[in-house]
């Protein structure tokens, strides 16, 4: 186990450079710079300021650079946010995002799990067709939708909510934020779980327990749960990846200060070094994500567990493959 | 179960597709989803003819007013005075183009891409499966940020970038089929018979994977039409005063409190026809996916 803890590791460092080389290149290929203003700048002006910036090295002297600067963790000055550096400004921004990635993510993964059990456990019974039609229609309708029928209805109407913004973030700030980020996820993680909780129960071990005179939540919670959780747990990778994504857009709805706002504002102003800091910090962070989805999946799996690092490699392989059937 | 047959009632044999239409005609659901589509899609197309109004013309005496019959805004106007009904066509043709065209390049893409992956297998095989695993574990939304950031924004730009994110599954799937096929005997008598490996893969290898992929490029279109509309949205998809659905969305939800209809129209539009592929595209799947069979 530690040995494949260890291995995983070290193979997600060649990962995270490729595509920080990647995104290096393709920011530095684009036209237009970051000193493109309406009235062109002198010529001496231009070549001092990119002078100071470093940007009339090589471009292979500015990715040396640019490298050294990251293991110290320095990603650079900010091109439009003048006395900023990018650390500052994500510095800033990242804990708003992570204050409601995080929580979506444990939400819908608690609700989730339960509501496909309750649904798989109660097949035949009328909740089930309830649940799962919940469940399309939060996969499918669009958060950009959702979320402003939410403000209309808690905040504007019943009044139980404020309907955006950020007060030092107290709790009723960050109650609809991650409720609309973890809709979709929570929709989606509970049609996986009752697939694969179906699939479980039909399975032999379960009949063996269930004839060993077994109690029936003891052989849901200890032989059941386990094994149906593993194609959960190996969507929790492109799932991080999507609260990322939608926390772009649930931190525009709702104003938040988060670090979404920098990436887009640094999109449009072609600022260089914050777009790639944003790029870096979001890579390191799903990378980070689906290593301990590898990781908790091969805890669970006692083939892993207890067996050799091949079965391991593989196994791991072929539950990333599986998880990422949406988007 | 030969014996319950009465002579002469044996079944005639079916081809995939009139198995599959058979199939499809037997799902209410999915059968109304695409009846559904297609009238949105007719919509889209000729609705415009009925208005008096352009999409982008200002009517100062109408701004931001409630949908009426009298002033022929069917739907309302927005905070500029522009026809919401005559928006909301425009914003569906787009994204619908958007979807079609993004879901095109990505089955381009992806088909080759596993097709070949699957088809020369091994080495080849592993490394190219390994590079698909890596960009999966990656939030490909920032790289179309920052592929739209490189390449601009125009429309012909967004159909590839966007749908350069969605080929990731489509080669997974087709990589799956060609590896089941190359050791199949008509391959075989094709490699026998010296055809060249570039012909093998375009005459009997993507053909015999058409299905899956016509199941799975339905379900992307409403991936890509959801993608172009978070893009719009931040304000980096089509710009003004062409609007996709996803951008008509962004602009409704800034008054959504002074005039609700510039939300809900192009919201419930945008809403329905997601729902409307998806419900086709789960049905197409009933139909036509082979482990069914």
């Amino acid at each position: 186990m530690l040995r494949y803890a260890v291995t995983r590791l070290l193979g997600v460092i060649p990962t995270l450079l490729l595509v920080i080389t990647i995104a290096f290149f393709l920011v530095r290929l684009a036209p237009g710079g970051p000193f493109d203003q309406e009235q062109a700048l002198a010529p001496e002006i231009r070549a001092h300021l990119e002078a100071a910036y470093g940007l009339d090295q090589p471009m292979l002297v500015q990715y040396g650079r640019y490298l050294r600067g990251l293991l110290h963790g320095d990603f650079g000055p900010s091109f439009k946010y003048r006395d900023f550096t990018v650390t500052e400004l994500i510095g800033r921004g990242l804990p708003v995002s992570l204050a409601i990635g995080l929580p979506a993510l444990l939400f819908a993964f608690l609700a989730g799990v339960s509501a496909g059990c309750a649904a798989a456990l109660r097949r035949g019974h009328w909740l089930d067709p309830v649940i799962m039609g919940v469940a399309v229609v939060g996969m499918i309708l669009p958060v950009l939708v959702i979320a402003p029928l939410l403000q209309l209805l808690f905040g504007i109407e019943l009044g139980w909510l404020p309907v955006s913004g950020w007060q030092k973030g107290t709790l009723t700030d960050l109650v609809l934020p991650v409720l609309t980020l973890a809709l979709p996820l929570t929709a989606y993680i509970a049609r996986l779980t009752r697939g694969s909780m179906l699939e479980v129960l039909a399975s032999q071990f379960i009949r063996t327990a269930q004839a060993k005179g077994l109690p029936w939540s003891r052989i849901v919670m200890r032989h059941a749960l386990p094994p149906a959780l593993l194609p959960v747990v190996s969507y929790l990778g492109p799932a991080s990846a999507m609260v990322l994504t939608g926390s772009l857009v649930v931190e525009k709805l709702f104003g938040l200060p988060g670090s979404g706002r920098y990436l887009v504002e640094g999109a449009l102003n072609r600022d260089y070094t914050l777009v790639l800091g944003m790029t870096v910090v979001v890579a390191t962070l799903t990378l980070g994500l689906n290593l301990v989805a590898d990781l908790v999946y091969a805890w669970l799996d006692p083939r892993v567990r207890l067996g050799g690092l091949a079965a391991t490699m593989s196994l791991a392989a072929r539950g990333r493959s599986g998880g990422g059937e949406s988007r | 179960m030969s014996s319950a047959l009465p002579r002469g009632e044996y079944p005639v044999e079916r081809g995939l597709w009139q198995d599959a239409w058979r199939r499809f005609r037997h799902r209410p659901v999915a059968l109304a989803a695409t009846h559904v589509l297609l009238l949105v899609v007719l919509l889209a197309l000729l609705g415009a003819l009925a208005s008096p109004y352009t999409y982008d013309a200002l009517d100062y005496s109408h701004l931001a007013s409630a949908p009426e019959l009298a002033s022929r805004h069917w739907f309302g106007t927005d905070d500029l005075g522009r026809d919401l009904y005559l928006r909301t066509l425009l914003g569906l043709r787009i994204s619908l183009a958007i979807g079609l065209l993004a879901t095109a390049v990505s089955v381009l893409i992806g088909v080759g891409y596993g097709a070949v992956a699957g088809y020369l297998g091994g080495r080849t095989d592993e490394i190219m499966m390994r590079a698909v695993d890596l960009l999966f574990a990656l939030p490909q939304f920032f790289f179309v940020l920052l592929l739209a950031v490189v390449f601009g924004q125009s429309l012909p730009v967004l159909f590839v970038t966007i749908g350069a994110f969605g080929w990731l599954v489509m080669a997974r799937i087709v990589r799956g089929q060609a590896l089941s096929l190359r050791h199949r005997e008509f391959i075989e008598a094709a490699i026998a018979g010296g055809v060249p490996t570039a012909r093998i893969l375009a005459r009997h290898v993507v053909p015999n994977v058409i299905g899956p992929v016509i199941v799975y490029a339905t379900l992307t279109i409403p991936q890509m039409i959801l993608l172009e509309s978070l893009l719009s949205f931040l304000g980096l998809g089509v710009r003004e005063p062409l609007a996709s659905l996803g951008g008509l969305v962004a602009d409704g939800a800034a008054h959504m409190e002074t005039a609700p209809w510039m939300l809900l129209v192009p919201g419930s539009f945008l809403s329905l026809v997601l729902l409307c592929f998806n419900l086709a595209g789960d049905g197409l799947r009933d139909a036509l996916d082979p482990r069914e069979r």
